[in-house]
């Protein structure tokens, strides 16, 4: 009923100093249920729940949601359910409907806990305000509590009172701390996509061998999910991170050494080809629904067989990555590289070592952006696709190039050309996505054996290429309308401003 | 939002007991209840331990929407606030028969918290006045307790008459007897904290 209701933690050593208060006009008091239950904090790897503010959870057989508002949503849990969407319909489930669907929903922590309630009485007994209590034992880590304020209508001021006490005593609000480390320091945060400072004068061997040093341990990070599979974004993110540093050995030409640039781009060229097939039938399987709903139902017969076929290769795809990543030649691999990036010293300066980053970013954006213009120029809907995916991997690389260099420049212009090359990429990825799958259909096709569904298969295959096919035609012409707009006077202007104009000057 | 009252022009007849019970089993059912104490005896609030309001006294209960608001307090029980009274309320006919629309004041008055709430009951003082008629034209519907005594039935008859007289429609009586060998699981004493 009240505005300024929150959820709050705090080590349980501190609830004393509440709950024993004597500074307060009201009388503290306190009460915990006499049974406690198992309990365990689920949140994805990225951790979308506690940057959202929000703690889930599994408290026996229900799921609690707490906000940093202090509302507490409430739902029976589905024993199986390991996404958001694979809950019972309900508040909670409805309440994560923003969470990215390919993410599952992971034990943080778990152990005993039980419930409790502090409530702020007056001379006539009656509870004036009050607090939610749950006390988390995690099997391993620090005993913390969470306390969720509960104001009642017409007693502000005792719920003020409550708040900064609570506060007084430790208490910090969802919305500030972090309550995984509070519990165990050792909580790792995971951010795919870093900030990584460069200074406009820092020289491009140091940025370079930065932005590869912090895309390395992000590759690392998720090396156990693949393993275990978790879910598909571990491997997703982790094969981002390793393009991203091949990326940069591969755009900041002269940065190291000409030989060993070639054999760094081949090493981690290795470690990226063990994760492709994966990965394919990965895309495939998420792409299931669509696929289904792209044919006639007297096609999906034969679509049902392709998928039991894909669903046993994802199997044997992913026991043999995951054996090279936990092979010793892998791991011993993966560590001299990290090494290699961390230490330096063995790295070796190439001839554009020393340049200044921003004269350096300036140089090689001007130059992919006009070359972008040049091969787009020329782009109509009869252009070979061969041509439509050269645009696509220009436009990956000047991406990336502006989103490694963006801290060297002025945020808020950078945002203004991102957006339409965003879209134009967009565009250019659906293009591409429908050219890759109707040639992997194709593919797939030739390795069917005379199986008893050969035929099912095939048709439903050939139905599904036809689709394809017209969406790929279709998403041409986007793209000739997306390069329009990325091609405008103001973008063209802007990116002239931003990476030419010294040059000019 | 629905409006009930409990009313009756007799006195003791447990009124305030079925008010306070009926406003707790529809908050414990989930629905956002207030119960309104328009009874300057405050008994509906002191079942609750909530002190009587000191600043919505005279009129204001009528015409000022923000410290009639704000007189509401919250309940130790979940989904339920009530509306203390105070004693300035014997005066409400005085103040309602000095207003335009006497006798709709009521129902403006609640259509503040229209959208706090999905009903509210109303604990009524035991007469026949510009009030009670406000309340019989506000309320969906209007609990009556009867017990089996002449004076009872007496008043019960009175308020029928009453009804047709103001064209009021005697659907919305609900009149029962509220006779409880149970008494353990009603609230007829304060409940201890």
């Amino acid at each position: 009923m009240n505005l300024t209701d929150e959820t709050c933690y705090m080590l349980v050593e501190r609830l004393a100093d509440l709950s024993e208060n004597e500074d307060l006009s009201l009388k503290p008091v306190l009460e915990w249920a006499e049974d406690s239950s198992p309990f365990t904090i689920l949140d994805s790897f990225d951790q979308s729940l506690r940057l959202s503010q929000r703690l889930l959870l599994q408290n026996g057989d229900r799921l609690e949601l707490f906000t940093s508002s202090g509302v507490i949503l409430s739902q029976i849990i589905a024993l199986e359910a390991r996404y958001a969407a694979d809950f019972f319909t309900g508040p909670v489930k409805t309440a994560l409907a923003n969470l990215s669907p390919l993410r599952a929903l992971l034990p943080v922590t778990s152990g005993m806990m039980r419930s409790g309630k502090l409530a702020l009485i007056d001379d006539e007994n009656k509870t004036r305000a009050y607090a939610l209590l749950r006390e988390l034992k995690p099997t391993d880590g620090r005993v913390v509590v969470l306390v969720t304020t509960q104001g009642l209508r017409g007693y502000d001021k005792a719920l003020r009172d409550l708040v900064a006490c609570i506060r007084d005593c430790g208490g910090i609000s969802l919305s500030l701390g972090n309550l995984y480390r509070l519990i165990n320091p050792a909580c790792i945060d995971y951010d795919p996509k870093p900030i990584i400072e460069l200074g406009r004068d820092e020289i491009a061997f140091d940025a370079a061998t930065k932005l590869i040093n912090s895309h390395l341990p992000i590759a690392r990070a998720n090396e156990a999910g693949i393993i275990a599979d978790l879910d598909t974004e571990f491997l997703h993110d982790y094969r981002i991170a390793l393009r991203k540093i091949r990326s940069v050995l591969s755009l900041f030409k002269g940065v190291y050494e000409h030989e060993q640039t070639i054999e760094l781009k081949k090493r981690f060229s290795v470690l990226m080809a063990q994760t492709g097939q994966l990965r394919d039938l990965d895309v495939y399987l998420l792409n299931e629904k669509n696929l289904f709903d792209l044919v006639p139902d007297s096609l999906h017969g034969g679509l049902e067989a392709m998928f039991t076929l894909l669903k046993d290769r994802r199997t044997a795809a992913k026991s043999s990555l995951a054996e090279h990543l936990s092979s010793e030649a892998y791991g011993k691999e993966i560590k001299v590289l990290a090494k290699l990036f961390s230490k330096r010293k063995k790295l070796q300066p190439g001839p554009n070592a020393k340049r200044a980053s921003y004269d350096f970013a300036s140089e090689l954006i001007w130059k992919r952006y006009r070359k972008i213009r040049r091969v787009a120029a020329g782009l109509t809907i009869t252009t070979p696709d061969a041509e439509v995916h050269e645009l696509r991997i220009e436009c990956k690389k000047l991406r990336y190039l502006i989103e490694f260099f963006g801290p060297v420049f002025p945020k808020d212009t950078l945002r203004s050309i991102l957006k339409p090359l965003k879209k134009l990429q967009d565009s250019l990825g659906l293009f591409n996505d429908y050219s890759v799958q109707q040639a992997r259909l194709l593919a797939f096709s030739d390795t069917l054996d005379d199986g008893p569904r050969r035929l099912d298969i095939v048709q439903s295959l050939g139905a599904l290429i036809v689709i394809l096919h017209q969406n790929q035609m279709a998403e041409r012409e986007r793209i000739v309308a997306a390069f329009i707009d990325f091609n405008g006077d103001k973008t063209q202007q802007t990116f002239r401003q931003l990476f030419h104009a010294k040059k000019e000057g | 939002m629905q409006i009930i009252a409990c009313y009756s022009n007799k006195g003791g007849v447990g009124k305030t007991a079925t008010a306070v019970n009926l406003a707790y089993a529809f908050a414990a059912s989930g629905k956002r209840t207030l119960l309104c104490d328009l009874d300057p005896q405050g008994a509906s609030g002191f079942y609750f331990r909530i002190k009587p309001s000191k600043k919505l006294t005279e009129g204001r209960f009528f015409e000022d929407i923000e410290r009639f608001t704000k007189a509401i307090r919250g309940s130790d029980y979940d989904n339920l606030d009530i509306l203390p009274s105070n004693i300035s309320f014997r005066e409400f006919d005085v103040f309602l028969s000095r207003m335009k629309n006497s006798r709709s004041r009521l129902k403006k008055a609640l259509k503040a918290v229209k959208a706090d709430y999905d009903v509210v009951l109303l604990d009524c003082p035991p007469n026949i006045s510009i009030l009670s008629e406000n309340v019989l034209r506000a309320s969906k519907a209007v609990i009556v307790p009867v017990i089996p005594t002449t004076l009872s039935q007496r008043t019960f008859e009175q308020l029928l008459e009453f009804f047709q007289d103001k064209d009021l429609s005697q659907a919305k009586i609900h009149a029962f007897f509220p006779w409880r060998r149970q008494q353990k699981s009603c609230m007829t004493t304060r409940p201890k904290t």
